[in-house]
């Protein structure tokens, strides 16, 4: 579930860099761009950037692509009595930027001295139009304010969509029309963003920021965007594919004696995900355009794009209709619901099997076909096909489809305060991908000892045993043997049970309650029954049942008496959220903890004379 | 730490991130049976075929070149020894100086790869970027093999004539050498530790050489805890010029020592503020003696001064300088102690040490740059040693106090030899900038001195009161931490105290672990540090139980162990490691509540709960009764009693650990009478 396809997304990089850049103080008055597009598709960028005097020296970043952009006249400026001057021989370094993948991707850093207002200029040019992608409308460092004008010459038209502007508290869009050009103005208040240390835990809350995604195509176009993308990225992809005799030979061969379009898509994909490493490698236009299939083949490496791109051609080689999709990955800033660049951070393979698609992620080790991708699961995806381009929704298991249950049958030894039994488990749909990717490639004394370890937290520390695990293709299922100590008591009138060992609503969660941000990966429709066999009468009581349901969660909690002996305790949750963004999150704590509340919460049994 | 020593450490772990990415090189050990190792190589993700190092120093005049040729071929066994180790990973210092690259996969089939490597220097960081080339070796699939060979030149100072050997890694190998080449005009001195075998040497009229060489050597996996040079198989070499001599202390004491403290006076404008500074402090005790003094003036460094970050423009500013703006950096701190040390006229040594993990000082064999500790230790009035460990930015030792990864470690301190006091020129670094070297120094053998788990300890105590009328649970606790386990959590409130991305991280982290906290600290009544050993810290506060102490109904009040009792564990989580553990201190760990009610109380089920294991590696114990009839005393204790956990021993661990958890997964239920 690798998605690499982040190209040119400054902002993006800006997440990962870990930089002692972002945690400076730096303070800025304005911040003002001016994106000139000429007619031969090429595109300039005037950008001034007002300082504020800084109590310590600072160091401002540029970042550009120095494949795919030209910075130049560079100048910074320091205030000496109310008026800039040329500071002659500024200090100025340039590093690569430091990523696990190869890119050409560059920083520059200004050092700015202390108690200085300084103003600092430059030019950067790029030559191909698709790379303006975005105006984003936040800003690492305290900023007043940001404008940015954008000229368009009238043989082309300029479409955008905005994301999130509800979080800024100014913003001005203004447009009007010179002898060839057309203008926007664009003014406002950026949101500061704050580094997030979570992202390093899989957390992704700054997810929500606001940005303008662009894009600028010729006219002919107009209101027919997602074509000109579409085309655009077909017609510089043509040159990338085409099988060789190698090649085409090994397809041959991993599926020989196969007719059954369904078992060879499956033995390509498989050949793909098993046999070709992932490795990013972002240099200029080779960020969105795939490398040539034949390299991929020879080489058995690339990134999302690359290894799409070979399992699209071996698929359509062996007459199944596949076709490159660009998508948006669950922690990407926005869908890929808009013909823009900046709209996708990841790219699949979309086959089809009679006239059905499906979505393949080579880069997910996991994933087998006609189950959801998990990462871009509920997501808009823009199909590249030689119609034009095609919006695609992307499949989300319901609930029911990911079920996992659970059976726990113990009898209780109150004497010696314990109980003891087995437990079975089953995992439908993706519900167990969560397990699968833990033991991916690991030898089968480490899954002995993983998957022991784990049933060892979902029955919170209690002893299990003779774990037998079995990853099917489909599901996964377990069981073994439970015992529970120190949680059954009695005295003259009563029995007491705690039931805390019960697994919990998540199982992929180590947390009690979620935090924003977090990808659960799957939708779950959980059911847990526990049967105790006591060892003293007790009293006949009244089923005991809780029920909590709100927006898409819900918790229905049982407990009862079948017999004078038998406890049974059964719940079944439900989630249909797979990512908790603060309008779920909250609802879904509440459950957690109502279920926290009531397991922790004894069973109290009358004893029988 | 010593700050040369940072230099040297970036350097060397370059060269060993090199070493175990690119090489994978194995350890020595003989007595491995060929089955099980056999076995190992074909469970293992990766190994190697061969791995040869050979090395050949020159003399060019009166400059040393160090030629390197590696060559190695590594079978890549399954999808996940592809992901970990089809990767060229070389450090960028090393990467400047390669001469020729050659990487091959050579196919399964029997057709081969070659990496361009053009493409590799085409994406290498930019120029004075420190960082790493990392770049994918093509066409690698499982059952492939990967050759390499590459060779790289370095220009080296006569003092960086030598190096460690360690044929370890993570993946085994089957066959490994290192050889060393120098024309006979240079000499190669070499030793071997933990049983590593004996070279074989040839030595001809144009050519001295050095095989070291291994066969089927196991892979070993590390960890936070584990030091490879204590106990792995390994030699240190050095090659010098047969006219000139080996190594000695004095040049260590000059090169290591004398740089980072010896004192200034290159800005006389600033030396008044240090007199007036001393002057100040000691007024009142002109006639004590000169230890009180120094603890005096000690003293108002630790409370008045802070430490900052090294600026490059302030290196050579004296004391003064310092003192006027009321802040020291981790260099001027230590010339500060040196000018003190020498103006009481007390008399001190340099002491040259190393942690714990990066394995002993060999006093007998000196190299430079291997000790990441270098500090002062002085005589006092009574003839005992004390030592004296400059601050550093994140955290102001007390005086005897050290740092705890060189607890129990053996030291080397050294001073010069004189027969004369000291000349008032050669106390000072002076407008030439020329140091003041010392001819000749004496040296001793010491062993720093460490705490058991007696006194390095944590104990938290809660008084807990609860109201039955509420249902709920007050408390007053106190929280003391000794020994090393003070120095180190002082020093990790440091950390987070000045660096913030450091904090952030750290604050991120618990929201993502998201423990609950049961004890709600609602006020700190105190905190307190005692300034000698074991440097007890203690914190008071008061506080409510959120969780842990919960009413079931009226009269039945359930204790949840898990909510209460949190213990610092050393982690087991594997079924069994490679090397020994070597801890920086044995501990101990205590958790007691006293729980008191207002009326009697009794408990259901049994009368009392006593839990207790103990092996040769430490204990664990749990004692909960009723006292005074109202009371339920609980205490939990857990204690590693050892520094070292050999390998061998390691369930011994996990079996602590083990009783640990299913004992805290108990239920208590307390009941309430007469109510």
């Amino acid at each position: 579930m690798k998605s690499i396809f982040t190209g040119f997304f400054v902002l993006i990089l800006l997440f990962v860099i870990p930089t002692n850049v972002k945690t400076q103080d730096i303070q800025v008055s304005s911040r003002s761009e001016h994106i000139q597009v000429d007619s031969d598709t090429s595109y300039t960028v005037n950008v001034t950037v007002m300082l504020k005097a800084n109590s310590v020296p600072v160091v401002y970043p540029i970042f550009y692509d120095h494949e795919l952009e030209q910075v130049y006249d560079l100048e910074v400026h320091r205030k000496k009595r109310n008026r800039f001057r040329t500071f002659n021989d500024p200090v100025i370094t340039e590093e690569t930027i430091d990523l696990d993948h190869i890119t050409s991707k560059k920083v520059k850093y200004i050092f700015i001295p202390a108690d200085t207002e300084t103003k600092i200029t430059y030019k950067i040019s790029c030559n191909e139009l698709m790379y303006f992608a975005d105006l984003r409308f936040f800003s690492f460092f305290q900023t007043d304010t940001i404008r940015y004008r954008v000229s368009i010459p009238e043989m082309f038209s300029f479409s955008y969509i905005a994301t999130h502007t509800d979080l800024l508290d100014h913003l001005t869009i203004d447009s009007l029309k010179t002898d060839n050009f057309y203008e926007w103005n664009i003014e406002l208040t950026p949101v500061k963003v704050e580094p997030d240390p979570l992202m390093y835990f899989g957390i992704y809350r700054n997810r929500k920021l606001p940005i303008l995604r662009t894009v600028v195509v010729p006219k002919a176009f107009k209101n027919n965007e997602e074509s000109y993308l579409n085309n655009w990225f077909l017609g510089k992809s043509e040159s990338v594919k085409a099988l060789d005799t190698a090649a085409k030979e090994k397809i041959d061969e991993l599926t020989l004696g196969l007719t059954d379009s369904t078992m060879i898509l499956e033995a390509i994909y498989n050949f793909v995900k098993s046999n070709f490493k992932y490795v990013s490698i972002q240099i200029g236009m080779g960020a969105f355009i795939p490398s040539h299939v034949n390299e991929v083949f020879i080489n058995k490496q690339g990134d999302c794009k690359d290894l799409s791109n070979f399992l699209c051609e071996a698929l359509n080689y062996k007459g199944i209709e596949s076709y490159l999709a660009l998508a948006a990955t669950y922690d990407h800033i926005s869908d890929c619901d808009f013909p823009s660049l900046g709209s996708a951070n990841h790219v699949v393979c979309v086959a089809y099997i009679d006239g059905n698609p499906v979505i393949l992620d080579p880069t997910d080790p996991i994933h087998i076909p006609n189950k959801p991708v998990q990462s871009i699961q509920g997501s808009t995806i823009l199909i590249i096909n030689p119609d034009g381009g095609e919006y695609h929704e992307v499949e989300t298991f319901s609930p029911q489809q990911n079920g996992i249950s659970y059976e726990i049958e113990l009898a209780a030894y109150s004497d010696e305060s314990l109980l003891e039994g087995g437990f079975k488990v089953r995992y439908e749909g993706i519900s167990g991908n969560f397990l699968k990717r833990t033991i991916l490639d690991l030898s089968d004394d480490k899954i002995d000892r993983l998957t022991n370890q784990h049933y060892k937290l979902v029955f919170n520390h209690q002893s299990v045993n003779e774990i037998r695990f079995l990853n099917h293709q489909d599901s996964i299922t377990a069981e073994g043997d439970l015992s529970v100590k120190g949680k059954i008591f009695h005295d003259e009138n009563n029995q007491i049970l705690f039931i805390d060992f019960l697994p919990g609503l998540i199982e992929s969660e180590q947390r009690e309650t979620l935090l924003d941000g977090t990808f659960i990966g799957n939708t779950i429709s959980k059911n847990v029954k526990l049967q105790i066999t006591m060892d003293r009468k007790f009293e006949p009581f009244d089923p005991v049942s809780h029920v909590f349901s709100e927006n898409g969660a819900s918790l229905s909690l049982k407990i009862s008496n079948p017999s004078d002996y038998i406890i049974k305790y059964e719940y079944d949750f439900i989630l249909d959220h797979i990512l908790m963004d603060g309008e779920n999150t909250e609802i879904v704590n509440q459950i957690l903890n109502a279920f926290k509340r009531i397991s922790n919460e004894p069973i109290i049994l009358k004893s029988k004379s | 730490m010593n700050p040369l020593f940072l230099k040297a450490k970036v350097k060397h772990c370059l060269s060993i991130i090199f070493v175990v990415v690119v090489c994978n090189c194995t350890y020595a050990i003989d007595s491995i049976p060929d089955s099980s190792f056999n076995e190992q190589i074909k469970s293992t993700d990766a190994y190697l075929l061969y791995n040869y190092t050979d090395v050949a120093y020159t003399k060019s005049w009166r400059s040393y070149r160090r030629h390197t040729t590696v060559e190695s071929k590594m079978v890549i066994n399954n999808r996940s020894g592809v992901e970990k180790y089809a990767f060229l990973n070389l450090n960028n210092s090393l990467a400047e100086q390669l001469e020729s690259i050659r990487i091959k996969t050579l196919k399964a089939d029997g057709s081969v790869l070659e990496l361009d490597s053009s493409l590799v220097f085409r994406h290498k960081p930019t120029e004075g970027q420190m960082g790493q080339v990392n770049y994918p070796i093509p066409g690698v699939e499982p059952g492939d093999t990967i050759e390499v060979f590459f060779t790289f030149s370095e220009r080296l100072e006569e003092n960086e004539l030598g190096n460690f050997v360690y044929l370890f890694g993570e993946v085994p190998s089957i066959n490994t050498e290192y050889s060393i080449s120098v024309p006979p005009y240079l000499n190669i001195k070499y030793k071997l530790y933990n049983d590593f075998p004996e070279p074989y040497i040839v030595t001809s009229d144009t050519l001295v050489y050095c095989l070291f060489k291994k066969e089927s050597a196991f892979g070993v996996s590390q960890n936070q805890y584990t030091c490879a040079p204590c106990e792995l198989p390994h030699v240190y070499y050095s090659v010098y010029d047969e006219n000139r001599e080996a190594k000695i202390w004095k040049d260590v004491y000059n090169l290591e020592f004398n740089v980072i403290t010896q004192p200034l006076l290159v800005d006389r404008r600033n030396s008044s503020h240090y007199k007036r500074w001393k002057r100040r402090v000691l007024r009142e005790a002109r006639d004590s003696t000169k230890y009180h003094k120094l603890e005096l003036l000690l003293d108002d460094i630790y409370t008045n001064f802070s430490i900052e970050p090294t600026i490059m423009e302030e290196v050579i500013k004296s004391s003064g300088f310092f003192i006027k703006r009321n802040r020291f950096d981790p260099l001027s701190i230590r010339r500060l102690y040196r000018q003190i040390l020498e103006d009481l006229e007390i008399d001190y040594w340099a002491v040259f040490a190393r942690s714990k993990r990066m394995g002993n000082i060999d006093p007998y064999f000196i190299r430079n740059q291997e000790f990441d500790h270098i500090f002062f230790a002085y005589e006092d009035d009574k003839g005992s040693l004390n030592l004296l460990y400059p601050h550093e930015i994140h955290f102001k030792f007390q005086p005897g106090e050290i740092p705890t990864s060189i607890y129990n470690t053996e030291a080397v301190i050294a001073k010069p030899y004189r027969e004369k006091k000291i000349k008032r020129k050669d106390r000072f670094i002076r407008r030439d900038l020329n140091l003041a070297e010392v001819d000749s120094v004496v040296t001793d053998i010491v062993k720093l001195p460490g705490m058991d788990a007696n006194l390095n300890y944590i104990r938290q105590i809660y008084y807990c009161d609860v109201d039955i009328k509420n249902q709920s649970a007050s408390f007053h606790s106190v929280l003391s931490v000794s020994g090393g386990l003070s120095t180190d959590i002082r020093s990790f409130f440091g950390l987070l105290d000045h660096n913030k991305d450091v904090s952030d991280f750290y604050d991120a982290l618990a929201e993502y672990e998201g423990h609950d906290i049961s004890m709600k600290i609602d006020t700190i009544t105190r905190i307190d540090l005692k300034d000698y050993r074991p440097f007890i810290f203690n914190i008071g506060a008061e506080g409510t139980a959120q969780k842990g102490i919960s009413f079931i109904n009226d009269s039945i009040v359930s204790i949840t162990l898990n909510d209460l009792i949190q213990h610092n564990q050393i982690e087991s989580e594997d079924d069994s490691i490679d090397l020994n553990y070597y801890l920086d201190y044995s501990f101990s760990d205590q958790n007691i509540f006293i729980v008191t009610f207002p009326v009697t109380i009794e408990l259901l089920g049994q009368e009392s709960f006593n839990k207790e294991i103990e092996n040769d590696y430490g204990k664990y114990t749990f004692n909960l009764q009723v006292v005074n009839k109202n009371q339920l005393s609980v205490q939990s204790s857990y204690s590693i009693i050892r520094d070292v956990i050999p390998n061998d021993d390691y369930d011994q661990l996990k079996q602590l650990n083990d009783f640990l958890k299913e004992t805290n997964n108990l239920r208590i239920l307390v009941k309430l009478k007469d109510i």
